[in-house]
Order: C-alpha cells, then structure tokens, then sequence
C-alpha cells in the first residue's frame, strides 16, 4: 500500500497553491484536495519530473495532461514510492532519451559544420574566386604580401630587378590574354616562393641563393605564375575567409581560444595548396618553359638540389618547408619535369649574378 | 493529516530569495567549460540552458521555487536561424560594399549609416525578444510570464533614442533608459498580470545632471592641465611633473565616467524598482553606490580571469543582488492570477545569442 504524503498544487490555471495529499498508487499518482475541492489521477506515463529529486528543493512533477499543473512534494518516501512506481522518472546520464537525442544533435552540428568546410568550401571557393573583381583581388594581394614578408625589406637593386623583369617578360610575354604579374624579393633566407591573390609573387632571397642557374629559379616563377593563372592564390583566400566566417558563426560568443585556433589555422591553410593545385601549376609552369624556349629540366634540377636536405625530414626556414609540406612527392616531380630537356638559358651570366645580388 | 484542512492556506511572506551556491554552481561550470571545448563551443546552448534551470531553481518567490522550461535544442535553432537569416546575409553584403563602393565616397558613408541603422534595430530587437523567449520560459507555480509588445516597435525606440542620446552629447541618457525600462517592464505580464510602470522622469535628471557636469568639469581640468603643462619649457619642470601629469590625467579622465555611472545607476535601479507595480504590489531596491560597484567590479574580475567561462557565477552574484537588495509590499492574492494566453516564441534568442547580448 502506497503512503499518502503532503504536498502543495497548483492547477496551472491559476497561481492559487492548494494543500494536497499524494499518493503513488499502482494505476497513477492521486492528488486528493485537503478541502475535498478536488481530486486528480495522472497516470505515471504522462507524469514528467521538473528537476530530477534533488535534497535541496522541492520534488516537482507535472503531467502531460495538464502541462502548467505542479505537484510539489517534500519527501524522500514519496520520491522512494515512485521510483519504485514509475522508474522511467529518475533516468540519468545517457539513458534519459533527451540527452541522447541533444548528443545526436550537436554530434551532427559538428559534422554538418566539417562538412561545410571541408568539402562545401572547396568547391564553392573555385568558382567565386573567378567573380571577384581584379581591383580587389590586388588590394587583399598587397595585404597577404606584406603579411608574409613581415617587415622583411623587399630587395630593389636596380640591375636585379631589371633582370628580374627580363626574365618575367620572358615567361608572360607568350601569354595571351596578357597575365598581369607583380614579382618581388623579399630579404629573408627562407627557400621559398608564394603566389598572392591579385597575380602579386614573392621570391625568398633563399631560393635564389639556393638555385643553381637562372633557368631553376625561372621554373619556379613559371611555377608561380601557373598558381596566378589557375587564380589558385584568391580561391584559397575565399576558402580561408570563409572558414573564419563558418567560425565565427558557430562560436559567437567567441572565446579568444577560439578565435586564436582559427586565426592560425587560417594562415596555414591559406599557404597550403592542395596536390592537384600543384599539380596543375606544375603542368602549367612546364607549359611555360616550353613556350618560352627555355630547359623544363630546370625545376627537376632545383628538387634535386632541395631532395638531400628535404630527407633529413627538417621543416626549417633553411630548407623551404614550404615547398616540402604540400607539394606533390618530390620524386613524382622531378620525374615528371625531367621528361622534357631542351632549350637554352634565360639570363646571361650578369643578369643571374645581378639577380642572385638583387638583396645587395 | 492536519483536520484543520478547511482552513485557507497561509500566505508565505512576500519574498524573492536567491539560494544557490557558487560551490552547487561549480560542478555545472566545469562540465559545460569541457564540453564547449571539446564541440567547439557548440554545446553552448545547452550549457547555458543548464545554468539557468540552476539559477531559476534556486531563486525562490514567497518560498517557491522559479523553474526554468527552455531547452538548449530551442536555444540552438534560435542561433540557427538568426545565423543563416540575418548574420550571414549582413556579412555578405558589408563584404560586397566594402568591394564595390569607394571607401570614401558618400556612397559608403551611406551604406555604413544604413548598416549601422539595420545593427541597432536588430540589438533593439534582440533584447526584446531575448526576453520574451527568456519569460515564457520561465514558470512559478505553473504560471508563465510574457511580453505583451513587439520588439520591431521596441527596436524603433531603442535606435531612435540612443542616436537621440548621442546627438544631444548624453543628455537624452535618463529619458532613453526610462523609456526603454517602461517598455519593457511595463509590457512584461506574469499570467495573465501586467506590470505597471508610472515613472517621473526628473529624479534621474538630477542625478544626471549632476554625473554629467561633475565629469565634464574632471575632462575640462584634466585639458587645462594638459596645455599649462605642454606650454612648460622649463626642464627640470617637464621632468618633475611627467609623472604626476600621467596619474593625474588618468585619474581626470578615466575615473569620472565609470563612478558617475555607477553612482547613476544605483538612483536609477531604486528609481525603476519604485516606479513598478503589479496588482498593488509595489518593490523598493536599495542599491548604493558601494555595493553597486562591488558587484560590477568583482563579476568583471571573475569575468576576465576565468576567460569568460565563469560567467555563470558572475549571473549567481547579480541574481543575488537583486534578491537581497529588493523588498516587496502589498497583499498578493495568488487566486487572481490566471495563466497566460499569449503564445509562446517556439525558438529561442538566436539574435540576442548573435549580437552577444548574453544577459544571463
């Protein structure tokens, strides 16, 4: 026989609080009316807990059938008694079907916003880069440039820079429609080379100290030059802008955490060319080398060169990380630019030594 | 059982008592810290609608408990839909303004006006329906609070007076605040009850007034200062009072507002409890400056050393303070209170979420 236990309701029509006895009975809870005004039977499928029992408050309870009325009950016993009618009221951890499906639901949040980033932005980064408009894409160019030099001095030897502008001319001239290209060097000892948004191009004054002839470093520009065509370098920034967007959306209520995690993992990405990217602008470079006459062998030799350092499986600024980190396998490459081997130089001996020194 | 049960039920005492701990409150803050972490922060939603059933629960009425419905799926789809239909759309075309139109051309300026017009509204708008969203789902005894306005014509009222306040260099500031106050306190319902709010207006000018000329004077002196001081050529002189020039200039300068707004604010707390009434039920704050300001100033500190996890135990505090520091006359008869008929929103806060208007 269940035990009958004091207790408060209110019937959810109004806040007036009645004084009740409660019983867990086998068919349901009862709550009689001390006044004898009134009486309810909730059957223990509708019955709902506000707050699982807890010491410090009250146990509250309501039904399905009368979603505003309270039952309010101060007593272990009765808790006790209930339990034992209707244990499905005190599921905890993750049997309680409410937890799992917001487990569910946030588990497929996470998936949907990985999704969206990793498969969505890609292909949505590739045709927007070819609506942004060449004035914009030049102004975010400058802005990753001076990112990515950092302060460093850009070197403006005049006889280097001259050279320099030969041998771009030599690469582009072919080009029809004309690709507009802004090539620097930047004083810092990284073997590196970027293609910017906006056709900007940053040679690192390592990998001209590196290159063996002036034809390694022009295989590289062609390179470069095939990431400007492509517009390689604005669909990586829309990828990266658009994941601090997705970002930003989903932690608002931004934690600095957050925001640091996604500051950096946009600045590595945006450096990060996919294989098939490299791909592409390696065919592309080669194509150029071609057209302009020059030896497609020049890039192979330029790997060779990098290859030993690169085993030693460092990724300092001395070795070009750069190119190790995201480039196709170096022996894919070099087999594939060895395949073609013709052509003459692009700079006579005191241009190439006027670039080499372009850093003064 | 009590025979006596014919007799009416007595009436607790009309009191607003806050009973958590920040040691019960502890426990939840951990969890929700690692699981935002750990989603991303998409567990947000959830963590928060976690501390509120903590909060509401343990904030009693005439010695009943409040109870918090709102769910964190709610929270979520709020976020969800202010997300896609609104921050979205207003970050694609400030981006495309930004491309498009000259940065300093009248068309931009127009734009920016016009953004910024869209912005305020859309605070205005939050705040209202935040707490709609944050009433329904909050009960006593069953009973449901509301908002009976619309938040486009608080949103109106909230950009017009703050663009009001700062064309009139602050002065409109007590006739924003207490018509913004009015609105939304006065079309706050309990059940079927709305609040009232009959307030004068000059009481807070006098406070203001007061606030604003003692701060303008502190600005006006720290200036005199600055140019007595620039126009000293005497080196020994320059040397000897740099110092004292640095911490007088900040005390001048920096001290004046945030005292004179807390002392404001404090009247203004008092002024608005006073001004409130719901069935005859009147309410008497008594803020002080003091207290005030140790409030504001530790929930600041536990805000930034905690890196904005601790939150919650700064909202435990505020809750507390207002409980304490509130008393409440009159006869309440709970009988005469019926439940609601308004609707209640079906998603929860996704702008206020947005717009980072996290009140509790």
């Amino acid at each position: 026989m269940a035990g009958a236990y004091d207790g408060s309701y209110s019937d959810g029509r109004t806040a007036a609080m009645h004084e009740v006895v409660a019983q867990a009975r086998g068919d349901g809870l009862h709550i009689n009316s001390k006044t004898g005004d009134f009486e309810e039977h909730w059957r223990y499928g509708d019955v709902r807990a506000i707050d699982p029992p807890r010491s410090d408050i009250p146990f509250r309870l309501t039904s399905q059938t009368m979603p505003d009325a309270r039952l309010s009950v101060n007593s272990a016993e009765f808790v006790a008694d209930l339990r034992h009618q209707a244990p499905q009221l005190f599921l905890t951890g993750l049997a309680q079907p409410t937890l799992r499906r917001n487990i569910a639901l946030i588990i497929l949040a996470l998936c949907a916003l990985g999704l969206l980033l990793w498969q969505g932005m890609p292909h949505l980064s590739a045709p927007l880069a070819h609506l942004v408009p060449a004035q914009w894409a030049q102004n975010i160019g400058e802005t990753y440039r001076s990112r990515i030099i950092s302060g460093a001095p850009v070197c403006n030897d005049a006889s280097g820079t001259a050279a320099l502008a030969v041998m771009t001319r030599r690469l582009t001239n072919s080009l029809s429609p004309p690709l507009n290209v802004d090539v620097i060097v930047a004083d810092k000892a990284q073997v590196n080379a970027f293609a910017l948004p906006g056709g900007h191009i940053v040679i690192m004054r390592g990998l001209l100290e590196k290159a063996g002839s002036s034809d390694e470093v022009a295989a590289i520009l062609a390179h470069e030059i095939g990431h400007v065509s492509h517009r390689h370098p604005l669909q990586m920034g829309i990828h990266v802008a658009g994941i601090g967007m997705m970002v930003d959306l989903f932690t608002g209520e931004g934690s600095s955490l957050m925001e640091m995690a996604g500051e950096v993992g946009g600045l590595l990405l945006l450096l990060n060319y996919s294989r098939d990217m490299e791909r592409e602008a390696d065919a592309y470079g080669r194509k150029l080398m071609g057209t302009a006459g020059l030896s497609t062998g020049a890039m192979a030799r330029f790997f060779a060169r990098l290859k030993p350092e690169g085993k030693k499986g460092g990724n300092g600024a001395e070795n070009g990380g750069g190119y190790f980190s995201s480039h196709p396998p170096l022996e894919e490459r070099i087999d594939a630019a060895t395949k073609l081997e013709t052509g003459q130089s692009v700079l006579n001996n005191a241009d190439w030594m006027a670039l080499k020194n372009i850093c003064g | 059982m009590n025979d006596d049960a014919a007799s009416p039920l007595e009436l607790p005492p009309l009191t607003l008592q806050q009973r958590g701990r920040a040691g019960a409150l502890a426990p939840i803050v951990l969890l929700n810290t690692f699981l935002n972490i750990i989603t991303l922060s998409i567990y947000r939603f959830w963590g928060k609608t976690k501390v509120r059933q903590y909060l509401w629960r343990q904030t009693y009425f005439m010695d009943e408990p409040l109870e918090y419905s709102g769910s964190g799926g709610e929270l979520f789809k709020g976020f969800l839909a202010a997300a896609f239909l609104v921050l979205l759309p207003m970050a694609v075309v400030s981006n495309l303004a930004e491309t498009y139109l000259e940065i300093e051309s009248t068309a931009f300026a127009a734009f920016s006006v016009l953004f910024y017009i869209v912005v305020y509204s859309l605070i205005g708008m939050a705040i209202y329906r935040a707490r709609r969203y944050r009433l329904s789902r909050t009960a006593w005894r069953g009973i449901r609070g509301g908002m009976r306005g619309s938040s486009g014509q608080y949103a109106v009222r909230y950009l017009l007076l703050w663009a009001l306040t700062l064309i009139t260099l602050g002065w409109a500031y007590p006739w924003m605040r207490q018509t913004l106050f009015a609105r939304l306190m006065g079309e706050t319902t309990f059940g079927n009850r709305p609040f009232l709010v009959v307030a004068k207006l000059w009481p807070l000018y006098r406070i203001f007034s007061a606030c604003w000329l003692g701060s303008f004077l502190m600005f006006a002196a720290g200036m005199i200062w600055l140019t007595v001081y620039s126009h000293n050529d005497n080196e020994f002189k320059v040397v000897w009072t740099a110092d004292i020039s640095f911490w007088l200039i900040a005390v001048l300068w920096f001290l004046p507002i945030p005292v004179a707004l807390l002392w404001y604010r404090a009247h203004e707390i008092n002024h608005f409890a006073k001004a409130t009434t719901i069935m005859g039920v009147s309410f008497e704050m008594k803020a002080g400056f003091w207290n005030l300001s140790g409030l504001v100033s530790i929930n600041f500190l536990i805000i930034i050393c905690s890196l904005g996890f601790g939150i919650p135990f700064a909202q435990l505090r505020t809750f507390r303070y207002f409980c304490d520091h509130l008393t409440i006359q009159g006869n309440l008869t709970p009988e005469w209170i019926e439940q609601t008929r308004m609707e209640a929103p079906t998603i929860g806060e996704g702008l206020a979420d947005a717009f980072d208007l996290g009140a509790v």
